[in-house]
């Protein structure tokens, strides 16, 4: 720990919120072990559009396949997730020992402990979504950098499709980001970020310039949600107060963009 | 309208026809005044209510729903002897948890009766599986009875009322999800990407 204040990143705000429950223990133990620990409702902007846009797909996929195996293939399909071979067996295994450990069992056939799988396991999801948002602002001392144009819409359960719904995401409220007047003041830090990620070229990097650019050189253009987005860790590197220090998994990505502002990052061990 | 077997089936689990002596066909007309009371076209001197009536809109069957407490009934009667044993025999409170286990089993086959009634039982079932070779506590079976007798006096439960159950299972350290679940079904990690 190298101050008395973290600035939360994404990843540890994930880890704390929807992970399985020892390292979710950990990361909150992490955070209070700061006298001062600030979420930036940034932070929630990203899990929204991120893991938990992404805990929504696979519950709303569970019902409306009522197959886990189907909802497993194509999570394997769609993201290439193929290192999930030996995690979806076990879980197939603990599920199908959960619901048919007995020839008592209701779910006789195959089909039907298919759907009783997706169904434990649906009720877990739409468990830890609930429970995730609702946490998502009591796990800090304080929320900052409040979001005018971000509406921090809950998602709600529809009873009637029996899918989650969450309407609007990302930032709708206003037409440009409420961000980019703060940002584009301070040039300097902007250039030195820019400078940071210069040769750089994975695509996160490239996106990432192109906002900075369109921060510091274009000044009359509005900044989309998509481009604010973009932003990501440079965020933290430019907002983190100087007396916090980043917290977050991911020390290689941050250090650079960070380092560039004289901040600090510590680093949580997920 | 819920159906007429609903309420003379009610009935006779309370007892309260047969102490007429009432034969089936009177039991099914008393049945229809009691329903005609209730849509106010006939005047009767009292009024059953089924838990169709209670919950008109649960799409769920009486049938369903008396065996889902039949079976919560059990399941807590259970949890509670294991609570008489002496902590020390385990041979005795396993056994009680092995039956615990089938009937949540069951249970979770009645699960049509609402998200809430299957989210409890799901976490019931979890919390019992995460502990696997681990001693379930005193504590923890208590616990598990509480929630039961929770589902069993309101099993049409909302979703949310179901989460705060889940929450007192989660206090006493038992996991009420899978413990996997974040691996398969979450965002596919940074290094992976």
């Amino acid at each position: 720990m190298s101050s008395d204040c973290c600035f939360l990143d994404t990843t540890v705000l994930v880890e704390a919120l929807f992970k399985a429950e020892a390292r979710r223990k950990s990361a909150r133990a992490s955070i209070r072990s700061y006298k001062r620990s600030v979420l930036p409702v940034y932070a929630i902007k990203e899990m929204q559009l991120g893991a938990l846009k992404h805990f929504i797909w696979a519950h709303n996929k569970l019902s409306e396949t009522a197959s886990f195996s189907t909802t497993l293939r194509a999570i394997q399909r769609i993201f290439m997730k193929p290192y999930l071979q030996g995690t979806a067996l076990e879980a197939m295994q603990v599920g199908a020992e959960l619901l048919v450990g007995s020839q008592l069992s209701l779910a006789q056939t195959r089909s039907e402990t298919d759907a009783a799988m997706a169904d434990a396991f649906r009720f877990s999801l739409r468990r830890r979504i609930d429970r995730g948002w609702k946490e998502r602002r009591k796990l800090t001392t304080e929320t900052a950098d409040n979001l005018t144009c971000f509406a921090e819409t809950a998602p709600r359960f529809n009873e009637s499709t029996k899918l989650i719904e969450i309407d609007p995401q990302g930032c709708s409220l206003e037409d440009s980001c409420c961000l980019a007047a703060k940002l584009r003041q301070r040039p300097k830090d902007l250039e030195a970020l820019l400078k940071a990620i210069e040769g750089k070229s994975r695509p996160e990097d490239n996106k990432r310039r192109q906002t900075l650019h369109l921060l510091k050189n274009t000044p009359k253009r509005e900044v989309s949600d998509t481009a604010c987005r973009a932003l990501g860790d440079a965020y933290f590197a430019l907002r983190c107060p100087t007396d916090c220090a980043i917290l977050t998994t991911n020390v290689k990505d941050h250090s650079v963009l960070a380092g560039a502002l004289h901040k600090k990052v510590d680093q949580h061990k997920a | 309208m819920p159906s007429p077997i609903v309420i003379s089936d009610y009935r006779e689990e309370t007892g309260s026809s047969r102490s007429t002596g009432a034969t089936e066909i009177e039991r099914q007309s008393e049945h229809r005044a009691v329903v005609h009371e209730r849509s106010g076209r006939q005047e009767g001197k009292y009024v059953v209510l089924g838990p169709n009536e209670l919950y008109p809109f649960a799409e769920v069957s009486d049938a369903t729903l008396f065996q889902a407490i039949q079976l919560t009934g059990e399941c807590i009667s259970s949890l509670g002897e294991t609570l008489g044993f002496d902590p020390n025999d385990f041979l005795s409170i396993d056994s009680k948890l092995i039956q615990v286990r089938v009937t949540l089993r069951q249970l979770f086959a009645l699960r049509s009766i609402g998200d809430g009634f299957g989210a409890v039982v799901n976490g019931c079932l979890w919390g019992l599986k995460n502990k696997d070779t681990e001693t379930v506590s005193r504590r923890q079976i208590a616990a598990l009875k509480a929630v039961l007798s929770e589902v069993k006096r309101k099993p049409l439960m909302h979703f949310d009322t179901a989460m705060s159950l889940l929450d007192d299972l989660e206090s006493v350290d038992l996991s009420p999800e899978p413990d996997t679940l974040s691996d398969l079904f979450g965002p596919v990690p940074e290094d992976e990407q």
